[in-house]
């Protein structure tokens, strides 16, 4: 399972370090620094709490076919009810 | 020394001018064919609109998702998050530069206003933009942010101690607009002693009527801060430190050092883009949580509450409720058939509000909602740049009122809010009552 940063629609909004700081990392400038990085078993819900938090829509969570993973599983992983 | 309409050219651009000011231009082109369909009456400088801005917003977004409003010469308005995020991400198509507008005046608020010679960091499109925007998110990316929490803590503490052992304050006034400009100052290594000066300038200019005594005092205070910006700069080109200025000016922009007149820009950027919108969310959580004691006493017994609740008060209380953008490429929004030249105000507020991503509680204020995916900093690549600054002084001001005047109440026959809504809102005043404390702190 891999993360995906769309680096040209990431704005430096950072919610996604602020909600799970140890998965995605920032650049000098503020912009999510972790395209292309495996995400760890442990480290999944987080992750998918951190892609669910961007108001961009600028990461995706792939699996191993390169598949992403669609809202309503992020939601599932990260814990959160259906709505 | 007075610079006769710059202080104005100034406001206009970061989109706090005219505050209170006639507008002209209210359907004086009503158009009526088949292209500008659906018509949506919206119109952000009425009287309607500013007695009550989420109402207007609510009915607007139930009209249409884009429509076309006739007032101010015409104009394309957006109501929901989808296509208020394409219009955003998309500047090659809906630009936040002059082009279509009359000379010397700016898109970012509708009608046009004029603006005269200088462009903010906001008004420039790629390529431009990104050679500015790199330096400055530099100086404002969470990192560094994080290191100012020493000075955003003592800035907010010592606004308290100026009035915790008098049992009353006026929370703008005292406390909520000073907080940004003096953290401002910390951040800009500009001197600390005129703070006061910093916070009444834009706070005057914005809370009170154009052309009152109180505006006129804002607006000379401005005009005042625009020197200190360009003495400085001048100061630091003839003998360069290790300050913020110093550091812009020593930045590569097209294999030459930044120019003077674009760090004197951005310096100015700094100052009048934080203080009154950071002051205006405090305000009006503090205004809900003393309307709401249930939430103020669960913020204080979960303190960790706080890093959701911002996000939610944000959404629900976006300083910016709205920002224009030209079309300067033909395009299709929503079955809207927009062409070059017309005009697109995004309703922040009303995406803030949008069901669709927000749910059936979206106009309720719900402190732990999770993901909270709010235009507050607006979409694409003009992100407020300060947001995470914003954050972190909103936090810190919420927090020590909470540990030390937990008992305040609002003194509602007091509250003001600003003359206008069109873009910024927020109070002019905000007085409350608590028991008196002590300078003493836990």
């Amino acid at each position: 399972v891999k993360i995906r940063v769309d680096t040209d629609i990431c704005s430096g909004q950072a919610r996604c370090n602020a909600t799970a700081p140890h998965v995605f990392v920032l650049n000098e400038e503020g912009y999510n620094d972790t395209d292309d990085t495996e995400v760890s078993e442990a480290d999944l819900a987080d992750a998918s709490r951190g892609a669910l938090a961007c108001p961009e829509g600028a990461i995706t969570i792939v699996d191993a076919d390169g598949t992403p993973l669609s809202e309503a599983e992020l939601r599932r992983l990260a814990g959160l009810e259906q709505r | 020394m007075l610079r006769p309409g710059l202080v104005a050219e100034n406001l206009r651009m970061i989109g706090l001018y005219p505050p209170g000011g006639a507008v002209s231009g209210d359907l004086d082109a009503v158009v009526d064919d088949e292209r500008h369909q659906p018509i949506v009456d919206f119109d952000h400088h009425s009287h309607e609109y500013w007695l009550d801005i989420e109402g207007y917003v609510d009915r607007a977004r139930r009209t249409a998702r884009v429509g076309w409003s006739n007032h101010h010469g015409g104009f394309w308005v957006v109501t929901r998050a989808e296509e208020a995020k394409w219009v955003a991400q998309h500047p090659e198509i809906f630009s936040s530069g002059r082009s279509h507008a009359p000379d010397g005046h700016t898109n970012l608020n509708i009608p046009p206003s004029m603006v005269g010679r200088k462009e903010l960091l906001e008004e420039l499109d790629a390529p431009e933009h990104g050679k500015y925007r790199g330096p400055v998110n530099v100086e404002l990316a969470p990192r560094r942010v994080q290191e100012l929490a020493p000075e955003i803590e003592r800035s907010v503490a010592f606004l308290i101690d100026r009035f915790i052992d008098r049992g009353e304050c006026d929370f703008v006034e005292d406390l909520t607009s000073p907080a940004s400009a003096l953290v401002t100052l910390e951040l800009l290594d500009f001197p600390i002693d005129d703070w006061e000066r910093y916070a009444a300038a834009f706070h005057n200019m914005i809370g009170n009527d154009a052309g009152t005594p109180g505006w006129q005092h804002g607006a000379e205070l401005v005009q005042w801060i625009d020197g200190q910006c360009r003495e400085t700069v001048a100061a630091r080109v003839a003998q360069p430190t290790s300050d913020l200025t110093s550091r812009f000016l020593a930045r590569d922009v097209d294999g030459c050092p930044m120019a003077p007149e674009r760090v004197e820009m951005l310096l100015f950027h700094f100052i009048g883009g934080g203080t009154e919108t950071t002051g205006s969310l405090t305000a009006s959580a503090l205004k809900y949580l003393a309307e709401h004691p249930d939430e103020r006493r669960r913020l204080i017994d979960e303190p960790e509450l706080l890093e959701s609740a911002t996000e939610e008060f944000l959404r629900c209380f976006p300083p910016a409720k709205a920002h224009a953008r030209v079309v300067v490429q033909d395009t299709e929004l929503a079955g809207c058939d927009m062409r070059v030249g017309e005009k697109v105000l995004l309703s922040w507020l009303s995406v803030n509000r949008d069901e669709e991503v927000f749910g059936d509680d979206s106009t309720q204020v719900v402190l732990d909602r999770f993901p909270n995916r709010h235009s507050s900093f607006s979409y694409g690549p003009h992100r407020c740049p300060g947001s995470h600054l914003a954050r972190d002084i909103f936090k810190e001001t919420v927090r020590q009122v909470l540990d030390r005047l937990p008992d305040y109440e609002i003194v509602v026959a007091g509250v003001t809010r600003f003359p206008k809504q069109d873009m910024l809102g927020g109070y002019s005043h905000l007085p409350a009552v608590f028991p008196v404390g002590s300078k003493e702190r836990s």
